[in-house]
């Protein structure tokens, strides 16, 4: 009887345990194989390398000699960036740059999205115009706004001479660099966001709108009570996906002004890619990276439960 | 009305950019030329023809610009032993340069029984350091380095590379300016070729100098109170915004700026950088030091500065600033090739002098031929090296002067041909002086240039004052070190 039920369990297959037999096991089997390897891929690519990451911020290393000679050194490279000023600068740079593209971004991306939606002409000319600096590279986008914003014979200044109003030294003064690089990112990623806050605002069912209207609620309360609710997991989406990355910044500063004028763009990834490379300190910016790792996860979370919280509530 | 399809439209937009952007490219890669006639062709333009004057108003049409021959790798003989060399020459300077590799491979390589496979890297200021950490523990590092003294300490005091023999080591002792030498010496052993050496001096606008009814032969100056006076009388400002400096700085980079400091303050009697101890101490504490400090402080003061008109290497040739310091490669790369027109023949050139005018010198920083330490073909490697550096012909010695303008590490070789008369002069007299340094051969270079580039830069912009400065650089400087030799 229990050779019976084997033979029949092996007949149905691996999955009949799962109560998937037949079709239904051919096609999960399919499946877990097609998932397993993504998975994989992610285990030896992502979490592998974060893993040993964090190995290594807990050792002194070069990465020069073989990683078995890594010295363990517990939370030392920790205790040692907890006073390290530049650091705790970096931080300082990596969110001011942060934030000031959080509002520009969004905030643009939104307004764009919002205004592209309602109009009724040239709608596909208006979002092409829009996304369109988001299809050009990074580094081509970040030397063309170098040149531009030379203070002699930059564009930029040009115009302002033209226009009887005052000019800037953009990228070379350490007051307005960060604001100038911020400047060319808001502009390169606002198209993107606009595309991604459209779909979200094409999905809102025009019925509400026309209730509202019929009720009398102006444009700002119709925002406030339709839109904005029903946007919000989009909002949350791309809110996230915005702070991971900017705080991850790197290219467009390491470009337009590699840290300066006097390290006052100079944020974590270009400190830690400094500190691994020029001062084969590998094993600090390990740490780095792992401080930069929880800082994001934090934000994270906290983004996902106060906007989670609001749409619950 | 006639409706057009979307088919139509894109078919149509298509056509009309592929027309625009011409005919396909060859698919056909170009014929590897012969190692002679590549030989022949290797011969550069005269620089001087294109540092001419373009004529005004010329009424016959321009020439059609054509590239010059692309020179593919050769393919490799039988029996030939492959070695891998990267450098990081872009363009038509590594388009040269492959031209000597195919010279070689054809000919002597064939005898030596080596075929060089030719790469190229690219070179930021930790680019090559991130590669070569990679390669090395890859295991696909290069048998061949072409590395710059910069980052040769940190590299060597990790078993980066392999000295040659005594015998190669006494030929470049006897053969190679002392100076170029020692930048390429690691705990007492020569660990390669030096390629090119990079001697600094004080170059000066002449028109400008004219402009502000100066004369540069007798004005250029010496003391560097007058190196202030003659900043301040050619700085021009127009309408309340300034167009001309009259002390061109090495705005935004660390190297040029440390070059610049360790070579003032080394003819100032003040040295920069004490090698002697360990880890090496560095001294801009110094009165001598201080002096170069409050001497660009007063200058940002006196509004002579350049930094904000961007980095040198678009003030100086775009005839944006009158006075600079700079290594021999920038009157190549800055003057003749990224200038304008007549920007070469205007420059006065003049040595460097201590704060009271009465001391000179110069210095060496240079490149280095060297062989990895993994490489399985050390000797062959060093048999290759032996071909391209060493007399009678020299070969990378004439590359680098004839190509690229540089001044020779070979003793007694001659200037860049396009150097003009008065240039050729001041270089020779200074780098046969007795008085001459060389870029320190320590760890943490990097984070050094790093250092002195964001600070140099708040100072030059006035954020800072000369004291706040010294304090600050001290400090980073000593903390720099303590990790590096930590």
């Amino acid at each position: 009887m229990a050779d019976e039920t084997r033979t029949i369990r092996a007949r149905r297959g691996l999955l009949a345990p799962l109560g998937l037999y037949g079709v239904a096991a051919r096609e999960a089997a399919l499946g877990y194989a097609i998932t397993g390897l993504v998975y994989l891929f992610l285990l030896g690519f992502v979490f592998a390398p974060m893993l040993l990451a964090f190995y290594v911020s807990l050792t002194r290393w070069d990465a020069l000699a073989p990683l078995s000679e890594a010295k363990f050194v517990g939370l030392q490279n920790y205790t040692d960036l907890a006073t390290d000023n530049r650091f705790h600068w970096s931080i300082v740079h990596d969110f001011e740059w942060s934030v000031k593209a959080y509002i520009g971004q969004i905030g643009l991306g939104l307004l764009l999205a919002i205004i592209v939606t309602n109009i009724t002409r040239m709608r596909a000319l208006a979002r092409f115009i829009a996304f369109s600096p988001f299809i050009l590279p990074i580094v081509a986008t970040a030397i063309i706004f170098t040149i531009m914003m030379d203070p002699t014979w930059g564009p930029f200044n040009q115009t302002l001479r033209l226009l009887g109003l005052p000019t800037s030294r953009w990228l070379l003064d350490p007051v307005s660099a960060m604001n100038s690089a911020v400047l060319m990112i808001i502009w390169k990623y606002a198209g993107y966001y606009m595309v991604l806050f459209m779909t979200a605002l094409l999905a809102v069912p025009q019925e509400y709108y026309d209730a509202a209207h019929i009720d009398g609620a102006g444009p700002i309360q119709t925002f406030l009570k339709i839109t904005w609710p029903l946007i919000r997991p989009a909002f949350l989406f791309i809110s996230v996906i915005n702070v991971i990355g900017n705080l991850q910044v790197f290219d467009s500063v390491f470009i337009m002004t590699g840290g300066g004028p006097s390290r006052a763009t100079e944020v974590v990834v270009l400190l830690m890619y400094n500190t691994a490379f020029t001062n084969f300190r590998y094993s600090v910016a390990n740490a780095m990276a792992v401080i930069l790792f929880f800082i994001i996860l934090a934000l994270t979370v906290f983004q996902m439960r106060v906007l989670k919280s609001d749409h619950a509530g | 009305m006639m409706h057009l399809s979307r088919r139509a439209l894109f078919g149509s937009a298509a056509a009309i950019l592929f027309a625009a952007c011409g005919a396909p490219p060859p698919t056909q890669a170009p014929k590897p030329v012969e190692p002679a006639k590549a030989a022949e062709a290797a011969k550069p333009a005269a620089p001087a023809d294109a540092a001419k004057p373009i004529a005004k108003a010329a009424p016959t049409p321009a020439p059609t610009p054509t590239l010059p021959p692309v020179f593919t790798p050769v393919p490799q003989a039988p029996g030939t032993t492959k070695l891998l060399m990267r450098v990081h020459w872009a363009g038509s300077s590594f388009n040269e340069f492959q031209k000597i590799i195919n010279d070689y491979n054809a000919t002597q390589g064939t005898k030596d029984k080596i075929y060089i496979n030719l790469e190229r890297f690219v070179a930021g200021q930790a680019g090559p350091i991130a590669t070569f950490i990679a390669d090395f523990q890859a295991g696909t590092q290069e048998d061949i380095y072409h590395l710059g003294q910069n980052n040769l300490a940190d590299l060597a005091a990790r078993n980066f590379f392999s000295a040659p023999t005594m015998e190669v080591q006494n030929y470049i002792k006897q053969n190679f300016l002392d100076p170029a030498v020692r930048t390429g010496t690691w705990e007492g052993k020569i660990m390669g070729y030096p390629t090119e050496n990079q001697p600094h001096m004080l170059f000066g606008n002449t028109k400008m100098f004219q402009a502000a009814g100066l004369d540069a032969n007798k004005d250029m100056p010496k003391k560097w109170d007058d190196i202030r006076r003659v900043a301040k009388a050619t700085t021009k400002v127009e309408g309340g915004t300034k167009t001309q400096a009259g002390f061109i700085v090495h705005y935004q980079n660390g190297e040029r700026i440390t070059v610049q400091r360790l070579m003032f303050q080394f003819v100032n009697g003040a040295p920069l950088v004490d090698l002697s101890k360990t880890p090496p101490v560095w001294d801009v504490k110094s009165d001598g030091a201080r002096a170069w400090t409050e001497l660009m402080a007063n200058m940002y003061a006196d509004n002579s500065l350049s930094a904000d008109l961007g980095p040198d290497t678009i003030t100086w040739p775009q005839r944006k600033g009158n006075l600079i310091s700079h290594d021999a490669f920038a009157v190549w790369f800055r003057l003749v090739t990224a200038g304008q027109p007549g920007i070469l023949e205007e420059q006065f050139t003049a040595p460097l002098y201590s704060a009271d005018g009465t001391k000179t010198g110069n210095m060496a920083r240079n490149y280095h031929f060297l062989v990895s330490s993994k490489s399985k073909e050390k000797d062959l490697s060093w048999l290759h090296l032996k071909w391209m550096n060493e007399g009678p012909e020299f070969r990378m010695q004439n590359f680098q002067t004839h190509v690229f303008g540089f001044v020779a590490s070979v003793k007694n070789y001659e200037l860049p041909k396009f150097f003009p008369a008065q240039m050729k002069t001041a270089f020779q007299e200074s780098i046969s002086g007795p008085n001459q340094t060389i870029m320190p051969v320590a760890k943490g270079m990097n984070e050094v240039f790093n250092i002195f580039r964001d600070n140099h830069d708040a100072l030059v912009l006035g954020k800072v004052t000369a004291a706040e400065y010294t304090a600050k650089v001290d400090e980073e400087l000593k903390r720099a070190m303590s990790q590096a030799y930590g």
